[in-house]
């Protein structure tokens, strides 16, 4: 297991937003916790940005990632501690707005779309009208005080924390970009290794010196994290294995080529780092593309992806085609469910 | 360049919020925002996923989600229209009939808080096509 | 004979189905009508047993090989067990055990299944007049009854018919359970439930050692069930004493001797018809069929026949010296019956010498008394049924009196009954009772202990003198001397129905005229019939003892006159003075010899301590512990209901918080 520190910029940006949930959730006696909550919350925010900032270079989808983030977060920390539902509401759909941005960052046009029409445009909306229907003259004391707000807040940002090291440890650093790029031309040294027939050749590719793929596999490798340690183990043990039968060339090529599969294994599951390069349904361009590279359309402006909707169009029709049925399906029964729930009957009424 | 973890991230944000909303807010409509909130964090996962695996399967993922949560969305909202005429109010306390029958039931202690802490009353418009009464304008906001 | 075997089977199963559709429909379709079933049935089964009885008549006089006396066939088979292939050397006979339904036709059971059949038709034709009220209203359990009484018919016919051991058991078992329904037929009454009870359970401990006797009988025969292959002595290795002594147990239990007695008095309970069909004519008489079927084997084993014969006598002076003093009309009937069974016990243990004629001799007088004694002991029953009938249920000797002008008919029956069972000549009992003490009498000179059996035949002739005494004090008080009515009666009374009547005056010709009818003095001879059955000797010449006749007539003629110079005025009370009171005697009749106390006292007592200890034990020790464990989860249980508050909420909480553990465990393992 890795030794980190446990007092990080994360961890004390957690605990802040901890307490930041804990004083701003209505509770009996409130006072000006309310007050403090904010400011404890918008320290942790200032923290977390800072921490995004010194970590990522800068550029224009940081900012847009950033603003648009901040807007998600606060809407949400803002609906759960709203003690009117109706402005619960409100920022709610402030957080569904916010997000439609990240979608957008994340190349998916039509989902946005469609997320906020659902979200923003049906279900806030139905919701504004229940809140009309069911009528509270006074606030309900279930607004005014939470359940546990102390217990609740704590193990949902526990969760929060084991969440983010578990995604620190699988997705380590940015410094892995460069590993990943290390890896692969090792895996392709070996793979043209494995094609010769010489002895001495070979060696002189992939053992000798400083092109030992053992060593150089441990340097790419060599960053930070469990996963890394136990394919080290493996590399090693090949490694001791090419040393040892140092003169049989069937033994060497094996060994090798167990190499070549850890490499691309590596590649296969453990760091996706970057978007791929090759994006079907065009819904977006590699952002390390240069701009005269990125696809144009007629007129010669850059390509939106506009594509996107014509793509996930046919997969969901051709391939996805008997889930959308169901959802359709799913859709028509809670329609009449919900039709048949509430039907009011004659002598409820009165009560 | 932003990576896949921070997307993640993102998302697992929101999905602990909406769960502490959850968890501990007893109005029933505002626990029932905050489980949207946390299928929203789930979309930003599978859209992630979906952007740097490159495949569509993430949004169309997404797409079901939505017709779920709409789906959701109107059973929930006819349950919470039949449980506030069952007891007159929205607070998800008053349900707790499936305790151990012999447990004392969680009651918050009603006391003075109308009157200690002034909690402002919640704005109700008037019943249409009547005029309404000062007194009672005066007191709604 | 072998076409009587084609519908021989039928016999058994006409009762049987009627009984069964009587339970399903009785109720709701047939009501007032459900005796029909069970009068059909029987009727039918009469006829058949006629028609079968003729063919093996026909058989006996052909007397050729073709067409023997005795078949058995076998319809169906019933189970089987192990396969002798597969099991080990020792028990290769053993396991091949295999049951069949099959029948036997011989004399022995032609006659049996002709007494059955037509003593029960007739009884149900008297039930349904007896099962009614004076207005004619049936009585509740109308369907029940009649649907109890054809199953017993039906097992009571399988038990005569059988030719395993198995099947014989199987119809022993629905005879009682029949006789157990029957007597506890008013479940009402509290005292008819604990009869049932009583002769449930004292019938059933003879039950079990009639069992444990078959498979004894079944282990040293060579593991035969057949009766072909038991009754075969040459099968015998060894340990035929002792299953013959506890079939002779089981017999005991179902034929009420000592000391397995005490339940016949208490299954008077049940419905007199009942007491007449069951416990006088048919039931009871199994265990004497049994050990009649199984002569043979019983003959060569004279120690046991000795036991037989004592414990018949005993029982029979026993029960004649209680139903001295009894004052129930029905259960001096009874005791009179565990009287004329000892008599049957004793002609049976008679039969000492498997190679002379004697076994066939002491068959044919036992099954001689038990037919007449079927006829004459069902109309006194019936009579009796008919007394109580018009009394209102009413047959306390000190109550009634004089009934001679007012029940006409059924006085004519029942001193036709008294008469047959003092056995005095020309009535049935004369010559089956004659048969018996000539049989001892002939034993005795044939014994290695000729005094043994004199004391046998001398206690025979006492007998008969108390028979006929305590026969006709019932008989004076019930219908001689002034009309005494009680009071349930409110001053009126009048003769049964028809439906009563008519089989009482078919049965008293019968009291009248079988004994005569079956003597060796006409064609059809009993002695001659059961002498066919394969196996046994016949005696050629047949000397009459007269020295045996004339004891015997001058015993009963002596009971009649003393009864009448006693009990003439129809007066219990100044009768009771000429006695003289609080004998010591007396009281010890009037109790039944104290037997249901003693057997309460060294029996019961002590198993009820056993019982009250194993329930002190049960109840306290094994629950203890069994709670105790049962209380362990429910400790731990209490500790976490708490968390079942209903809130959804807080499980919401909990579950989160338990992710939120699995999700550290991850996260450090990674």
């Amino acid at each position: 297991m890795n030794e980190q520190p446990w007092i990080t910029l994360t961890n004390l940006s957690l605990l802040l937003g901890w307490l930041a949930v804990y004083f701003c959730l209505p509770k009996r006696i409130s006072g000006s916790s309310r007050l403090v909550g904010y400011g404890v919350g918008s320290v942790a925010l200032i923290i977390t940005a800072i921490q995004i900032f010194f970590t990522y270079s800068f550029n224009p989808e940081l900012v847009l990632f950033c603003l648009f983030s901040f807007f998600a977060v606060v809407g949400a920390c803002l609906m759960i501690v709203a003690q009117n539902p109706a402005h619960g509401a409100i920022c709610f759909a402030l957080t569904i707005t916010s997000t439609g941005g990240i979608f957008l960052l994340l190349a998916a046009p039509f989902v946005m779309a469609a997320n906020i029409i659902v979200y923003a445009g049906a279900i806030i909306v139905t919701f504004l009208f229940l809140l009309m229907l069911v009528k509270q003259h006074n606030a309900d004391l279930a607004d005014s005080e939470s359940r546990e707000p102390f217990l609740a807040s704590f193990t949902g940002f526990i969760l929060l924390g084991c969440m983010i090291s578990v995604l620190n440890a699988s997705f380590s650093s940015q410094s892995q970009l460069g590993a990943r790029n290390e890896i692969e031309r090792i895996v392709d040294d070996t793979n043209k290794a494995l094609s010769l027939t010489d002895l001495s050749e070979l060696k002189a590719k992939v053992i000798n010196g400083d092109n030992n793929v053992v060593t150089r596999l441990k340097i790419a490798l060599g960053g930070s994290g469990t996963w890394v340690e136990r394919i080290e183990v493996d590399v090693q043990k090949n490694g001791t294995l090419m040393i040892n039968k140092s003169d049989d060339i069937a033994e060497i090529k094996s060994a090798l080529a167990s190499l070549a599969s850890i490499g691309n294994d590596y590649l296969k599951y453990r760091s996706l780092l970057r978007p791929s390069i090759a994006m079907p349904g065009n819904s977006g361009a590699d952002p390390s593309l240069p701009l005269d590279k990125i696809r144009k359309d007629q007129s010669g402006r850059p390509a939106m992806p506009a594509d996107n909707t014509t793509f996930l169009g046919k997969l969901l029709f051709s391939d996805q085609l008997i889930a959308v049925e169901l959802a359709g399906l799913l859709l028509l029964v809670a329609t009449i469910g919900a039709i048949v729930i509430v039907r009011q009957l004659p002598t409820k009424v009165s009560s | 360049m932003l990576d896949l973890k921070i997307y993640l991230i993102l998302g697992a944000i929101l999905f602990c919020i909406g769960l502490i909303g959850f968890v501990s807010r007893r109005n029933m409509i505002t626990m029932f925002l905050s489980a949207e909130l946390m299928l929203q964090g789930v979309a930003i996962n599978f859209l992630a996923f979906s952007r740097f695996r490159g495949n569509l399967q993430g949004q169309s993922f997404v797409l079901f989600i939505l017709s779920v949560a709409a789906c959701e969305a109107a059973i929930a909202l006819a349950l919470i229209v039949i449980l506030y005429r069952a007891k007159n109010s929205l607070d998800v306390s008053k349900w707790q009939d499936l305790r151990e029958e012999d447990l004392e039931p969680n009651e918050d202690p009603e006391i003075l808080l109308l009157d200690t802490f002034q909690i402002e009353p919640m704005p109700t418009l008037p019943v249409a096509g009547h005029r309404p009464a000062k007194e009672e304008d005066a007191s709604h906001v | 004979m072998y076409d009587a075997m084609a519908y021989l089977w039928m016999i058994p199963v006409f009762p049987i189905v009627a009984g069964f559709i009587t339970f399903i429909i009785g109720p709701k379709v047939l009501r007032s009508q459900a005796h029909l079933p069970c009068i059909i049935a029987g009727f039918i089964s009469f006829i058949l047993s006629l028609m079968v009885l003729n063919d093996v008549v026909k058989a006996i006089q052909t007397s050729d090989k073709a067409n023997p006396s005795s078949v058995a066939v076998s319809y169906f088979e019933w189970f089987r067990t192990g396969d002798p292939n597969l099991v080990g050397e020792n028990f290769k006979k053993a396991g091949a055990l295999k049951a069949e339904f099959s029948l036997r036709l011989d004399p022995l059971s032609s006659a049996m299944i002709v007494m059955v059949t037509f003593l029960g038709t007739l009884i149900a034709v008297f039930s349904t007049g007896y099962m009614r009220d004076h207005h004619g209203h049936i009585d509740p359990g109308y369907p029940r009854f009649f649907a109890s009484v054809s199953l017993f018919l039906g097992s009571m016919l399988i038990l005569v018919l059988a030719d395993n051991v198995l099947l014989l058991y199987a119809g022993w078992e629905g005879v009682g359970l029949c006789s157990y329904l029957l007597i506890g037929f008013w479940f009402e009454k509290p005292s008819a439930c604990k009869a049932a009870r009583k002769a449930f359970l004292v019938t059933r401990l003879g039950d079990v050692a009639l069992f444990l006797g078959f498979a004894s009988l079944w282990v040293s025969s060579g593991y035969r069930l057949d009766f072909d292959g038991l009754l075969k002595l040459d099968n015998y290795d060894s340990g035929v004493g002792l299953a013959c002594f506890l079939m002779f147990l089981g017999a005991c239990g179902k034929s009420a001797q000592f000391p397995l007695h005490v339940w016949l008095p208490d299954a008077m309970e049940g419905p007199s018809p009942v007491s007449a069909l069951i416990h006088a004519a048919t039931m009871v008489t199994a265990g004497v069929y049994l050990l009649a079927r199984f002569m043979p084997l019983f003959a060569s084993v004279p120690e046991v026949q000795m036991v037989v014969i004592a414990v018949g006598t005993f029982t029979s002076l026993l029960a004649a010296l209680i139903a001295l003093t009894q004052t129930d009309l029905k259960r001096i009937l009874a005791y009179s019956t565990m009287s004329q069974l000892g008599y049957m016990f004793m002609a049976l243990g008679a039969g000492i010498n498997p190679y002379s004629a004697l076994p066939m001799l002491a068959v044919s007088a036992a099954i001689f008394h038990l037919l007449t004694h079927a006829f004459f002991k069902a109309l006194l029953f019936l009579s009796a049924g008919s007394v109580m009938h018009s009394m209102h249920d009413v047959i306390d000797l000190r109550r009634i009196g004089g009934l001679r002008k007012v029940l006409p008919l059924t006085h004519i029956g029942f001193l036709c009954g008294a008469l047959a069972l003092a056995g005095l000549p020309p009535f049935a009992g004369f010559w089956s009772k004659d048969e018996i003490l000539s049989v001892i009498h002939e034993t005795s000179k044939a014994s290695n202990y000729p005094w043994f059996y004199i004391l046998m035949w001398a206690i025979g002739i006492f007998v008969a003198f108390l028979t006929a005494f305590y026969t006709f004090r019932a008989y004076f008080l019930t219908f001689w001397g002034v009309l005494k009515l009680p009071e349930e009666c409110h001053g009126e009374v009048h003769e049964s129905p028809k439906s009563m009547t008519l089989p009482l005056m078919l049965l008293s010709l019968f009291a009248l005229g079988i004994g005569f009818g079956l003597s060796n003095f006409t064609p059809f001879s009993i002695e001659t019939f059961l002498g066919k059955i394969p196996g046994y000797l016949i005696q050629d010449h047949h000397s009459h003892d007269w020295l045996t006749v004339g004891f015997a007539t001058f015993a009963g003629l002596a009971g009649l006159i003393l009864a009448f110079v006693f009990y003439g005025s129809g007066n219990v009370t100044i009768s009771e003075q000429a006695i003289g009171k609080s004998n010591f005697a007396v009281e010890l009749s009037k109790n039944k010899f104290f037997f249901d106390e003693i057997y309460n006292k060294l029996l019961i007592a002590p198993l009820n301590l056993i019982f009250y200890c194993a329930r002190i034990f049960d109840q306290y020790i094994l629950d203890g512990i069994v709670d105790l464990i049962a209380h362990i989860p429910r400790i731990f249980a209490q500790l976490f209901r708490p968390i079942q508050n209903g809130l959804v909420q807080f499980y919401a909480l909990a579950m989160i918080l338990a992710v939120t553990v699995f999700l550290i465990a991850l996260a450090r393992s990674m």
